[in-house]
């Protein structure tokens, strides 16, 4: 056996050495230094993805899953009904940095990439270069978005630094056409099952990964007995705890002032916890049953209790890996000049025969999403029960940081950062056309309208489904039992035919 | 330099060899391509494709200079009488002995997960297949000639396939300038 240490190595397992102090809740580094003052406040955006705000302790959810995020609450706003702008990461992530809906910056495919005409229209632009501009995601989506922008990035770290075992490379070999080379191999070398179109290469990158994933088993296999969480259908495996590390030590060191959004995967499939939290949420508990959906996946409701299981000890453990960074952004007093965002890019369905986000259907699950935002040395907890969106990010971090809010953004100014407590009938739209053409007008999708108290939800040019309608009163229902479609026709009128005149406006520029 | 050149296969022998695996490993390289063209044509435009077949063709190509050089090394390497005596048509069925078994480990799960048995019986019954091939060639003359007269055919049409490889080059390289 060769004893050659490789730099690379050697440098993970430095990276890798404060994990034996997740355990003690320790400080890092001098305690209570505030940041040199700068005269802009610092904007710190950290996204987890596939966080389902109804699962969270923080929201009222019967399982203990969020005590870390209720502690960072105590002196943040907590927006209660915050919605996605889609229901999986390409189109809610290109919402988020955008400030536009899925039908505008058209990234709505799976591995979508924002439209030629979009590409200016992003936040690190918008925000410019008096900002030092930072960027880290685990997702091999959202890198296809920031790839786009790493024209305004100061630092678009790469995706491999935070990982166990990455196996793709075509981004470092051809980092001037990522996204193509990127697609590429996923075809070339795929590592979900399907056919290579390389023939040979494509076996000796199959025993090459069996043998590297076997030396990070043997290395740290211990600590995650359900095995590691992994991205890209096991392509790549990483540890939160790195991520983590390396933000604890980088946020506080970064120039001022700053820019950064991060893109974690936790608790995205598939559930893999640190070993203390496998054995969490023995209690019992059942959920409402709900009826199957024109959608179901005909996943038993028991197999779907025992997902949801296995996500709440997967949130639990990405809460209280949250909870290590914000110990040390607090006690190195960034807090004090930093707008911190805590928020996801959507949610995951355990109901109605439905498991996971790959679906067409567009429940409060899916869409119900957290947001929290700490002003830069807010001390007290703010609750805001008015509706917001993705969108709304945007715009909103842009005006609270002296910069204007662009022309092209969707979204408006959240409460607590320019906009309105009690700012009604604004419509939210939450956007599922993964099978369009990303070019071409919608003529199948999934498409949600929120407006007060009511949700309407329009389902056309699918199979099952080639043109339906479900109405939600989300005040009286909020588990969306009773389709109110057919018994309230002067409510569904109304918003019927403003959801068909904004599908009607979207597609006209999209004809032929 | 002239030990190195005994050791080399003859041009034309070497360029029928080039056409089996230029064909075999391109075509593999289409195939599963064509069958994600209904996925790439949603999320992409003609640009966006046309990069992608590149990419994929290149590293098709690339590919079939790789083993067409572990092919000709092998015959520098081992005595004139096993290999290089018989250049054109061992060297073929070599290549296609490697692609049916390449084929049909990709369609037998995953190799990464093989235990050292299962290691040890592809490995052994791939030898033999091609100790097999070999001694088939090395018995009868009229195999040797067939499979030769098979590889003369295609490299006009292997020399279409390794355009379209090198015209991949191009746009990759393009791509990234």
């Amino acid at each position: 056996m060769s004893m050659t240490v490789r730099r690379r190595d050697l440098l993970k397992g430095l990276a890798l050495a404060p994990l034996l102090r997740w355990t003690w809740p320790q400080s890092v580094g001098d305690p209570a230094q505030p940041p040199p003052a700068s005269g802009q406040p610092n904007v710190l955006i950290l996204l987890f993805d596939t966080f389902s705000a109804p699962h969270a302790s923080l929201y009222g959810y019967q399982r203990e899953t969020t005590p870390n995020l209720a502690r960072f609450a105590e002196r943040a706003t907590v927006y209660h009904r915050h919605t996605a702008a889609a229901n999986f990461t390409s189109p809610a992530t290109g919402s988020l940095l955008t400030g536009t809906y899925p039908w505008t910056h058209r990234s709505f495919n799976m591995r979508g990439t924002v439209s030629d005409e979009m590409v200016a229209n992003n936040l690190f632009r918008a925000f410019g270069d008096g900002y030092h501009r930072v960027a880290y995601t685990h997702s091999s989506l959202a890198m296809l978005l920031l790839n786009q922008f790493q024209g305004e990035l100061d630092l678009l770290k790469p995706v491999e630094d935070l990982y166990l075992v990455d196996e793709v490379f075509s981004d470092r070999l051809f980092p001037r056409d990522a996204n193509t080379a990127m697609m590429s191999e996923q075809l070339i070398l795929p590592k979900d099952g399907r056919l290579p179109t390389s023939l040979f290469l494509s076996l000796a990158d199959s025993v090459e990964r069996a043998i590297r994933i076997r030396a990070a088993t043997r290395q740290h296999g211990h600590l995650f007995p359900r095995g590691f969480p992994t991205a890209d259908k096991e392509a790549r495996i990483f540890l939160l705890e790195q991520a983590i590390d390396w933000l604890r030590e980088t946020v506080p060191q970064l120039p001022q002032p700053f820019l950064m959004y991060v893109h974690l995967l936790p608790p995205h499939e598939p559930y893999r916890p640190r070993h203390e939290f496998v054995d969490r949420f023995e209690d019992g508990w059942k959920p409402l049953l709900k009826p199957q959906h024109i959608f179901s996946e005909r996943v038993a409701d028991e197999s779907l209790n025992q997902r949801r299981q296995a996500y709440d000890r997967f949130l639990a453990y990405a809460d209280a890996e949250f909870g290590r960074l914000y110990d040390t952004l607090e006690q190195q007093g960034v807090l004090e000049n930093t707008y911190l965002a805590f928020t996801s890019d959507h949610g995951q369905m355990f109901e109605r025969g439905i498991h996971g986000h790959i679906t067409p259907a567009l429940f409060q699950p899916l869409q119900h999403i957290p947001l929290l935002i700490s002003r830069p040395g807010q001390r007290q907890r703010e609750d805001v029960h008015a509706r917001t969106s993705t969108v709304d990010l945007l715009p909103s971090l842009l005006h609270a940081t002296g910069h204007p809010a662009p022309a092209w953004s969707e979204g408006r100014l959240l409460p607590g950062l320019g906009g309105t407590a009690d700012a009604t009938g604004q419509s939210l739209f939450t956007v599922e056309a993964k099978n369009n053409r990303k070019f071409g007008p919608l003529n199948k999708a999934t498409i949600s309208l929120i407006k007060d108290e009511y949700k309407l939800v329009h389902y056309f040019g699918y199979n099952e489904s080639p043109n339906a309608y479900e109405l939600y009163n989300l005040e009286e229902d909020e588990e969306e039992m009773a389709n109110l479609y057919p018994s309230a026709p002067a409510i569904a009128a109304t918003l019927r035919d403003e959801l068909a005149a904004k599908v009607a406006e979207v597609n006209a520029a999209h004809q032929g | 330099m002239a030990i190195f050149r005994q050791r080399l296969a003859p041009r034309e022998a070497v360029a029928s060899v080039f056409a089996i695996c230029v064909l075999t490993i391109q075509a593999w390289a289409f195939f599963n391509l064509f069958r994600e063209v209904p996925a790439l044509r949603i999320r992409m435009g003609f640009w966006e494709m046309l990069g992608t077949v590149a990419y994929v063709q290149a590293f098709a190509f690339l590919e079939s200079l790789l083993v067409l050089l572990a092919v000709v090394l092998l015959a520098a390497l081992l005595p004139f009488r096993w290999f290089l005596a018989r250049f054109a048509a061992q060297g073929s069925a070599l290549v296609l002995v490697s692609v049916l078994w390449a084929v049909a480990i990709h369609y037998n799960g995953t190799i990464g997960s093989w235990t050292g048995v299962q290691m040890v019986a592809w490995g052994g019954g791939y030898l033999l297949a091609v100790a097999a091939a070999w001694a088939l060639i090395a018995r009868y003359p009229k195999v040797e000639a067939g499979i030769k007269e098979f590889g003369r055919g295609l490299v006009v049409l292997a020399l279409l396939y390794a355009f379209v490889g090198v015209l991949s080059i191009v746009v990759v390289i393009a791509r990234n300038l």
